[in-house]
């Protein structure tokens, strides 16, 4: 779809211009495509002999299918208000296993949350046992990185990988074409495991422009319950990019809970798929809360697979001078009874940018459905620019479907309220946006992690507030 | 005026009622108790032609009619009217554009004329003083954001304006506070006369205390499992339902 | 709700053919059929000039489908591009000398061009086929300096005007339809209200498609001077066709400061038969521009024909202070397609807009509403309230919501709200529990569904619009 036509076309001239501007582009596209393959032919060098074939067909599969389609432009309806186009042109390189060491004390300071629970750290991209905390084994429970997982449980991984699936971004097919490491955990029915499994990716200083593209798997039986909290933490001064995607099935019956904090570093580029297919009966929360990076998007991809699947989706982003982020979320329901939620709530200052696009989709004959959606957007500079979408498409008569999105200023009334008792104006915004920005802590349904969350959402606006 | 025999009524299969037994005569004012679920409810939908239930025995007469077999509005129009347990919003349907509709088509079927716009209103202003609402309900949308208290205050009004042979009146004093209570059986009592019957389901038998019946019936199980007069309320009230359950008790008490 | 079913399928009403003699040019497109065009209309050379850049643009250009609408390739070579009732004289001087034909053809579809009989306070400009066949009550206007009269008596007798707005609010060149309309438009309305004057009657366009195999192609241009105000209501029928027909529109509205225009649309293009045979491709541009401050552009549409509509009347909200407004009702039943909604540009400081459009799927319709609002980074204190509501009838039906909202100031608030709904079980049964038929309460339910859109149109246009739409949902619910 071609989403420019859509607007007002411009005049001749700059009709003209885009012709060539074209010409230099299509030489921008094939020099990108020519990098990312002699990264895919390095990698391959190195994998060749250590992974099964069915992974390299796969991977080589998705290369080429990537390499068809190309790094998306702002004229892919998908990508209509963010450019890409520094992501393509960067010289991204691979990471070698192993090349950066971190050790414990390192470590420590460089992530100041204690964390209960199972932990899993990942240096650069790949597994660092010594920094983890693995639980003891349960029954059945497979909690391990995906490297070791891709030979201890082949067969399980070679079914969810190789499924077909076509709701697949372009991003999504690039990283499948350089899966190496991630974590793969695979709860067995009936089984409560009541820590959160953390999964915390660091980027150490090492090196300039590398690649990390982690693959993560998370099956849940049937009715058994997990919470999985996915973090992405940097201190790291240097442009980077992050190019990940998790996949999570949750069997008939299961719960569910889905964490994810995204704080990269300054100069990062961070964009990462979640792949989520919910069950019969089964339900899925979210919280995802956008603090990093240069430019970050995230699609989150919900499908209720069956009747009674139910979805809570939650996000919470503060983009600051520079910054740019965007949340894409689908949510499909393919089945009678489904109820999904969403609230997304987003802080701008300074000249940052942000965008929203929330899809519901109701196949025919999913009646009963009852989706909700709400998006909302407070503006604290007059240079920040939202751009929200959100998007309905229903096929079944049934259904309870709304959406809503509201941008705006904070309300000078109840700033005024605050300074009235006395609070400064700097305090009470702060406050105020605090406010703003618990509802969503409180709509997610969190438990054990709720404090986690809270602590990185108040480290946010305490102190340093809105830089204008 | 209304004869209900051998009623035998399905839900999703699931038999409700099982056999109901009841003759209604013009002036009376009949009540039906009974716990949750025993089918008070049931009745008094079967009655109005919901679509939702199935008759697999028995037969209802109405005016020495087959009741069953019209559609709902033609059982409106020949004189039955529910007021109902939960009555249904309508967004962007005012009050009174609704409900001269209604009386239009009723008044249409009786081969009266039509009450045009300005009659109707202050026929419906009349009305409305009697349930103490104000003039601004007219033009609000049908039980649109009402609250609990104004859709059974609004299910009364319809009553009033319809002029109903038969009406029957389900739940319609549940969750209303004292003064509200006291307006609905006031208003019950003006309904009272020769010619019309009154089907009264409740839980409570407080609404006793300001509408006097001639006969109370208790339903459980989805059987009238006693009949009687007003001081039979007032025993469930003291004694509750269960003891009705024991055995033998439907002939010892 | 079988009921519905009961419910006589009604034929469309306005599908009559007149036997009128057409003076038409064979099928087919190239820079002679523009030269003939112009010739035929006797126009000076700027409008041909304009006429053939605009078809030079067009060829370079490609053909849109990036909207949510499926149907198959026309054939821009196979449809006739002129086709006008032939009649004695040159053109009609007064509608004593329009042929009888089509003066009962207004008839029949309840538009009285006779001046007699006209209940007072509106005059209309009938357009058939591709040309103006009468103005009425052009004397009265003339008194208060209004000039309203078809597109190509403009040209000859107002070109400055005509020169002076054409194409400033929709370049030639904006899309594939505007300029294609650009090249070969055939008549339309013009409008021009002066200065300080408030229209005295309300203005109207109706217009038909009789000829087979006929494009039409109209160009509808409203200037408001400061401080006017003018009413305008259009409505369009067209005779039943097996094959398809284009009908691509082009409006543009322009206010001077102070002024305000409220432009209203029944549209009852033929839609098609039950299985989707035939109706009309609704392929229109319709944009305002607020361009002086407190002006104030307002759009009503209730869309109930074609087979295909797809349309955004926008506003750019350029001037401070200025309103722009969408009012909406688009219904798609049997296999109707409908992709309609609006463009609200904010540029000026303390610029309003207000957009509330409702959807009525039903059978196979498929409905989506498309939106965008975008607050510019001066556009102080930008205000938005955007409500979209669908109600579907059935399960084959299908509704979607697109809306786009950007925003570059901080000080806007902007505000969009959706939700979908059925007619339920519950709501009939309670009607007829009240003695109301089915039909009259499905009727009443999706008129008070469309209440807050019914509410704007003039009080005539209501009442007929909510006629149309009980028709037109007629076997729909079933």
């Amino acid at each position: 779809m071609d989403a420019r036509a859509w607007e007002f076309e411009g005049s001749l001239k700059r009709e003209i211009q885009m012709i060539m501007v074209q010409d230099q582009k299509k030489d921008k596209h094939s020099k990108a495509l020519e990098h990312y393959e002699s990264l895919f032919h390095g990698l391959n060098a190195t994998c060749k002999s250590s992974e099964p074939s069915w992974l390299e067909v796969l991977r080589r599969n998705a290369f080429l299918k990537f390499s068809q389609i190309g790094f998306p432009t702002t004229k892919t309806e998908a990508w209509k208000y963010t450019n890409v186009s520094e992501i393509e042109t960067a010289r991204f390189q691979n990471v070698q296993r192993g090349s950066s060491l971190v050790v414990k004390e390192e470590f420590d300071q460089m992530f100041p949350f204690s964390l209960n629970g199972t932990r899993l750290v990942f240096v650069n991209g790949f597994f660092a046992e010594h920094l983890s905390i693995l639980p003891n084994p349960q029954d059945g429970v497979v909690i391990s990185s995906l490297d070791l997982a891709i030979k201890t449980h082949p067969e399980i991984l070679k079914s969810y990988l190789t499924r077909e699936t076509n709701t697949e971004d372009v991003f999504a097919t690039l990283n499948k074409a350089f899966i190496q490491d991630g974590v793969f955990v695979y709860v067995p029915q009936n089984l409560e495991i009541k820590n959160p499994i953390h999964l915390i990716f660091i980027q150490g200083e090492s090196q300039s422009l590398s690649l990390v593209q982690p693959r993560n798997l998370i099956v849940i039986g049937p009715r058994s319950r997990a919470s999985i909290i996915e973090t992405f933490f940097s201190v790291s001064e240097h442009a980077y990019f992050t190019n990940g995607v998790t996949e999570m099935v949750a069997e008939e019956g299961a719960t569910l809970r889905y964490g994810r904090v995204q704080a990269e570093g300054k100069k990062a580029y961070h964009v990462y798929a979640t792949n989520v297919q919910v069950g019969k009966e089964s339900s899925f929360s979210s919280l995802v809360l956008d603090l990093g990076a240069k430019i970050a998007r995230h699609n989150l991809n919900v499908e209720l697979l069956d009747v009674g699947a139910s979805c809570n989706l939650n996000g919470l982003y503060f983009p600051r001078s520079g910054q740019h982020m965007d949340h894409h979320t689908s949510i499909q329901h393919q089945k009678p009874e489904g109820v999904s939620r969403q609230l997304y709530k987003g802080i701008l200052s300074g000249a940052s940018q942000a965008v929203f696009c929330g899809n519901i989709f109701v196949a025919p004959g999913a009646q009963k459905t009852d989706a909700a959606q709400a998006n909302k957007n407070l503006l604290l500079s007059s240079e920040a620019t939202i751009d929200t979408k959100p998007q309905l498409e229903i096929f079944a008569d049934d259904v309870k479907c709304t959406h809503g999105a509201a941008i705006g200023e904070l309300d000078p009334t109840q700033v005024f309220y605050l300074k009235s008792r006395g609070i400064s104006e700097l305090k009470a915004k702060e406050i105020l946006s605090l406010g703003f920005a618990v509802e969503v802590l409180n709509h997610a349904e969190l438990e054990t992690t709720h404090e986690y969350f809270e602590t990185l959402v108040k480290n946010q606006f305490e102190g340093n507030y809105c830089e204008k | 005026m209304l004869q209900i025999k051998n009623l035998h009524v399905n839900v999703n299969g699931t038999e409700i009622l099982r056999g109901i037994h009841l003759e209604i005569r013009g002036g009376e004012i009949h009540t039906i108790m009974g716990p949750n679920g025993s089918g008070k409810s049931t009745l008094a939908r079967v009655l109005a032609g919901h679509p939702d239930y199935e008759v697999t025995e028995g037969e209802i007469l109405f005016k020495g009619e087959n009741l069953l077999e019209l559609s709902p509005e033609k059982r409106a129009r020949s004189g039955v009217f529910l007021a109902f347990q939960y009555p249904v919003e309508i967004p962007g349907v005012t009050n009174s554009y609704f409900l001269r509709a209604a009386l239009n088509e009723i008044r249409a079927s009786r081969g009266l004329e039509e009450m045009d716009a300005s009659d109707f209103l202050a026929f419906l202003k009349e009305k409305m003083k009697l349930v103490e609402m104000d003039a601004s309900f007219a033009s609000r949308f049908v039980n649109d954001g009402f609250s609990g208290g104004e859709k059974k205050r609004n299910e009364v009004l319809q009553m009033l304006v319809l002029e109903p042979l038969l009406a029957v009146l389900d739940e319609t004093d549940s969750g209303l506070d004292i003064d509200a209570l006291k307006l609905v059986s006031r208003c019950t009592n003006l309904m009272r006369s020769k010619e019309r019957a009154i089907l009264l389901v409740t839980h409570y038998q407080r609404l006793l205390n300001y509408v006097q019946p001639d006969f109370v019936h208790v339903l459980m199980d989805g059987r009238i499992v006693k009949s009687g007069g007003r001081d039979l309320a007032l025993k469930l009230e003291e004694l509750g339902y269960e003891w009705m359950r024991e055995p033998g008790s439907l002939k010892g008490a | 709700m079988k009921e519905a079913k009961a419910l006589i399928e009604q034929e469309y009403k306005y599908g009559f053919v007149t036997n009128v003699e057409a003076d038409a040019i064979p099928p087919g497109l190239d820079e002679d059929v523009i030269r003939l065009i112009s010739l035929k209309k006797k126009e000076p050379e700027f409008m041909l000039n304009w006429r053939l850049e605009a078809y030079q643009r067009w060829l370079k250009m490609q053909e849109p489908h990036w909207q949510n609408v499926s149907y198959p390739n026309i054939d821009f070579q196979d449809i006739i591009y002129y086709s006008a009732p032939k009649s004695k004289k040159d053109g009609p001087k007064s509608l004593d000398e329009v042929d009888k034909e089509i003066l009962e053809t207004y008839e029949k579809l309840g538009i009285p061009l006779d001046e007699q009989k006209r209940l007072a306070g509106v005059a209309v400009d009938a357009v058939f086929d591709s040309v103006s066949v009468g103005t009425t009550f052009k004397e009265t206007l003339k008194k208060v300096g209004v000039i309203f009269c078809s597109f190509s008596e403009a040209v000859k007798e107002h070109p400055e005007l005509v020169k002076k707005y054409l194409g400033t609010v929709v370049p030639y060149a904006d899309n594939f339809y505007a300029a294609l309309n650009s090249a070969v438009f055939s008549d339309g309305s013009f409008c021009y209200i002066p200065k300080g004057v408030r229209c005295p009657l309300e203005l109207s366009t109706y217009f038909r498609i009789n000829a087979q195999n006929t494009g039409q192609f109209e160009r509808t241009l409203i200037v408001a001077d400061e401080g006017s105000y003018v009413s305008y209501l259009e409505g369009c029928t067209a005779p039943i066709r097996d094959k398809n027909q284009l009908h691509a529109a082009v409006v543009e509205l322009v206010a001077f400061k102070g002024a305000q225009i409220k432009y209203s649309t029944v549209q009852n293009w033929y839609a098609g038969d039950r299985n989707g045979k035939g109706g009309i491709y609704n392929f229109v541009t319709k944009r305002g521009k607020c361009a002086g401050e407190r002006s104030k552009i307002s759009w009503t549409q209730v869309e109930t024909g074609s087979a295909i509509t797809w349309k955004y009347p926008s506003v750019i909200l350029q001037g401070d202070n200025t309103v722009g407004e969408f009012y909406s009702v688009a219904l798609a039943n049997n296999h109707q397609q409908a992709d309609t909604g609006t463009k609200m540009i904010h540029i000026g400081k303390n610029t309003k807009s207000t957009i509330i459009s409702k959807g009525i799927s039903a059978r196979f319709g498929k409905n989506t509403y498309r939106g965008l609002v975008r607050v510019q980074p001066g556009a102080l204190n930008a205000k938005n309230y955007t409500q979209c509501d669908s109600l579907l009838i059935g399960d084959q039906c299908s509704a979607n919501t697109f809306p786009y909202i950007e925003v570059q100031n901080r000080t806007a608030s902007v505000e969009h709200e959706a939700s979908t709904s059925k007619i339920s079980e519950d709501q009939l049964f309670y009607a007829k529990q009240r003695g109301i038929s089915g039909e009259n309460a499905v009727s009443m339910i999706v008129n008070g569904f469309c209440k807050e859109v019914f509410k704007n149109l003039p009080m005539e246009f209501a009442v007929e619009a909510a006629k149309l739409l009980g028709v037109s949902l007629e076997g729909s619910v079933g």
